[in-house]
């Protein structure tokens, strides 16, 4: 053990860095996560009055608490599927574009919308999709009534679906051609031999190959299960549409960060990191029993 | 292994370099407590002017500020360094130090205050002026504020005693108020464009029915819809005291004990009829997802000729609408109609939102004092003391705001200065000026006649028009026609621990009233809803505090 410790003392070096950062910005402030049991006043700081439970109380008494986790856990999957489901197919589709240009330009135009922010993606879409705007004009065109794609609550939580993949789909987009680039050429030359055309080569070959990164991927975004999306709702939604559309993050913002309430904020940030933390060690086991992968 | 070890001590002393690092910082900004009495002029008579005097030693001040964007400064000025800044150290040998300046001004004060690293002087809203209060970290300021503050300070806080008391806590004064321009500014209008008005011979609303019908012939000749409103509903609400009801309101109840206005019975009739009008298609159908720029937007682009607002409409969305449809577009301000025809009891609400505090550590809270002093006299006697190019420095362009933590307002400003402006404007004598502000409304009021100039719009349409908002809301605090909320200071605890999600179950459900996704048999469900998410225990927390004892 040591042994090996001192051969490879190199790296455990170059790793130290790392390590202090993580400590610091990861891990210290964990001590902060005390206020969420205590009745937090910014003038006493970590001195201020202890008070057990109360705030997560407060919480999940409220009412309407329960149908933001409703609303979260519904946007967020949703998101999480199509937000596998859609680069997938992407890239594979763009995979089989033969010249490299359009390729390339595709890949970046469909990159470009993860670069802008929901505050001014949001200015665009609140215009895109008014009652005036173009999406219901076309819809217009072919007879169909003006849709309230933001004031309607039963169509709210699709709006923020579509929107948020949409946006989103770039970035997968990218990581699947990475991974795509690295299959063995020689496997589809073997399969040609074989006579299995482009679907069968697809079917048994790329996906395949591609589902460690699927994996990957479809873990990684599973400890975000909780978070459906603050930026984008919080400058979308509005008290019409609150039944379908208010989430976690958002319900919190009004209750507690907008007076200034950290103790509530805190709480419910640290009931979120534990479902998180739970999912994550789920899906960890789950990859390893089903798909037989393992990331660490 | 020993290199390990190393390595080991190497970052552990790496983390505690850093951790001591940061205490280090927290503990420079607390410097040693109030020393002897610094040596300050006299005046002729050879005492010394405690509320005007200038230091023979220089004294350093830190504050903080609030970013202030519409401020238009000169140039190489900005919000630390201005006219004002140096006025005070040529005058009282005081620099000002500002640490820090920010458009995020309560979440980076609340940071300060938690890292203890607070400067001298700052301005906070109530409840951070409670919890600084629990925490013991600002400065008792009774005895500093009684023998420094000037005859015009102190007159401010008499007449607004209310605000005055709810800076102290157990008699001892610990947040000046900032004060208010006057509960004048507080009544609301219904605006109507008057060339629309005009050119269907309509007459002035003095019945809910009638604002429903003008809202229809506007609807029929210009299209567009007739109501601006918003999303929030508080543009909306604005109208609610014309079916008697009173939103965001602690009033007193039948039995005395203080309620919650938006839950009362008046406000399902106010509902019932908006519901009525939505159908009819004379509120904005789009209001359910407008954010408040958004409806000014429908109305500087003229789809809306009625907008319940307050006094302020001329600055915004005025301004906008002038350059935009023209001087005639212009709305006029009405008095809320009532569904019997008779005057509207407005709703007056707790107008001192901000409070001046001194550092428990500040070695010269009295330089403070001075500097409000000199605050207040710029604002009130400025043209009789200064030359006007002077005054017109440190006021116009907004630099009158600029000022921070050492800014108060005189409560009756407003009030005295529409007197004297509309007096003027009947007499063109403008000899009875005391302050720049009245000869800025005056001027203003005049360039609006002549020119129609855009931006003095907000200024004729406050207090110079043929039928300014001021002159409706003076009439309504002559004839009182008003009631004051009980919840006169800060909020209790329990109210802010709710944050603003009771009022958002209320706003909800109203809104799916007023759209038809609910009958109006809902708001007892949505009143029942609230009630037991948290209203009770706010009512109850409300009473404790506000409330009459218990005869």
């Amino acid at each position: 053990m040591l042994n090996k410790l001192w051969r490879q003392r190199a790296f455990h070096f170059m790793l130290i860095p790392g390590v202090i950062l993580v400590f610091i910005f990861s891990y210290l402030p964990f001590y902060g996560l005390m206020i969420s049991f205590q009745d937090y006043n910014p003038g006493l700081g970590f001195n201020s009055p202890w008070v057990g439970m109360e705030n997560f109380e407060h919480v999940f008494q409220q009412p309407n608490f329960l149908r933001t986790i409703w609303n979260t856990l519904y946007m967020s999957f949703f998101k999480m599927i199509g937000g596998i489901v859609v680069p997938v197919i992407f890239a594979l589709l763009l995979n089989e574009v033969a010249r490299t240009f359009i390729k390339r330009t595709f890949q970046t135009l469909v990159y470009l919308p993860n670069f802008l922010s929901w505050v001014i993606m949001a200015g665009i879409m609140i215009d895109i999709l008014s009652l005036e705007g173009i999406v219901n004009s076309f819809l217009g065109l072919f007879g169909a009534g003006p849709v309230s794609f933001l004031g309607d609550p039963s169509i709210f939580p699709w709006t923020m679906i579509v929107t948020d993949i949409w946006k989103g789909f770039g970035f997968g987009t990218v990581v699947y051609l990475a991974a795509l680039t690295s299959i063995d050429p020689g496997l589809y030359e073997a399969a040609v031999i074989d006579g299995a055309k482009r679907w069968k080569q697809t079917l048994y070959i790329t996906l395949p190959l591609l589902a460690p990164t699927i994996v990957l991927m479809s873990v990684l975004s599973l400890s975000n299960v909780l978070n459906a999306g603050f930026d984008q709702i919080f400058n979308l939604y509005s008290p019409s549409v609150y039944e379908s559309g208010d989430i976690i993050d958002t319900y919190v913002y009004r209750l507690g960060i907008q007076q200034a309430q950290y103790s509530v904020g805190t709480a419910v940030g640290l009931f979120k990191s534990v479902v998180s933390c739970v999912m994550v060690a789920l899906s960890y086991f789950l990859a390893d029993r089903v798909a037989g992968y393992r990331i660490f | 292994m020993n290199r390990k070890l190393v390595s080991i001590l190497l970052s552990l002393s790496l983390v505690l370099a850093l951790l001591s690092a940061c205490g280090d910082s927290a503990n420079t900004s607390k410097t040693a407590g109030s020393g002897e009495e610094p040596k300050q002029a006299t005046n002729e008579k050879g005492e010394v002017d405690y509320a005007f005097g200038s230091y023979e030693e220089p004294v350093t001040l830190h504050t903080v500020r609030a970013e202030y964007a519409s401020a238009q400064f000169p140039n190489g000025d900005n919000m630390t360094k201005n006219i004002w800044t140096r006025a005070y150290k040529e005058r009282f040998n005081i620099d000002v130090v500002t640490d820090w300046v920010t458009d995020e001004y309560d979440t980076k004060l609340n940071l300060a205050i938690s890292s203890k690293k607070l400067p001298d002087v700052f301005h906070v809203n109530p409840t951070q002026l409670q919890q600084l209060i629990k925490a013991d970290m600002i400065m008792d300021l009774t005895e500093v504020f009684d023998k420094y503050a000037s005859d015009r300070v102190k007159s401010y806080m008499e007449a607004d005693r209310s605000s005055y008391e709810s800076g102290m806590k157990d008699g001892k004064l610990y947040g000046i108020p900032q004060m208010h321009w006057g509960i004048i500014d507080q009544p609301d209008y219904i605006w109507i464009r008057n060339d629309w008005k005009e050119e269907l011979g309509l007459p002035d609303p003095t019945t809910t029915e009638d604002i429903k019908n003008i809202a229809l012939k506007f609807k029929e000749a210009y299209g567009g819809f007739g109501i601006a409103a918003d999303q929030t509903l508080d543009y909306l609400n604005l109208l609610a005291i014309g079916w008697g009801a009173h939103p965001d309101m602690w009033i007193p109840g039948e039995d005395g004990k203080l309620v919650y206005g938006t839950v009362q019975p008046e406000m399902k009739a106010a509902l019932a009829d908006w519901a009525e009008w939505y159908k009819l298609g004379i509120i904005d159908p789009e209001f359910a997802i407008k954010d408040f720029s958004a409806m000014n937007a429908g109305v500087v682009s003229g789809k809306s000729g009625i907008q319940p607002y307050y006094q302020w409409w001329g600055y915004n969305p005025g301004v906008d609408v002038v350059t935009n449809l023209g001087k005639d577009a212009i709305f006029y301000p009405y008095n809320i109609p009532t569904v019997d025809g008779k005057p509207a009891t407005h709703s007056i609400f707790f107008a001192n939102g901000v409070y001046t505090v001194v550092n428990k550590n500040c070695k010269n809270p009295e330089a403070a004092i001075k500097l409000l002093n000199f605050y207040a006299s710029m604002l009130d006697e400025g043209s009789q003391k200064e030359d006007p190019e002077t005054l017109s420095a440190f006021l116009d362009n907004d630099i009158a705001h600029v000022t921070g933590a050492f800014k108060i307002i005189n409560p009756e400003t407003d009030y005295t200065q529409f007197e004297h402006v509309s007096e003027a404007l009947k007499t063109n004598d403008t000899s009875k000026f005391t302050t720049s502000g009245m000869w800025q409304k005056y001027n203003n009021s005049v360039e609006f006649k002549k020119n129609g100039t855009p931006a003095a719009t907000g200024d004729f349409l406050q207090q110079g028009s043929p039928k300014p908002a001021y002159g409706l809301a003076k009439s309504v605090l002559d004839n009182e026609q008003y009631i004051k909320t009980a919840l006169w200071g800060a909020p209790p605890e329990v109210l802010v621990k709710y944050g603003s999600t009771l009022d958002d179950i209320l706003t909800e459900g109203f809104t799916k009233i007023i759209m038809g996704a609910e009958s109006i048999d809902y708001f007892d469900k949505v009143v029942e809803n609230w009630r037991t998410a948290g209203g009770n225990d706010v009512t109850e927390a409300v009473n404790e505090m506000y409330g009459q004892p218990a005869n």
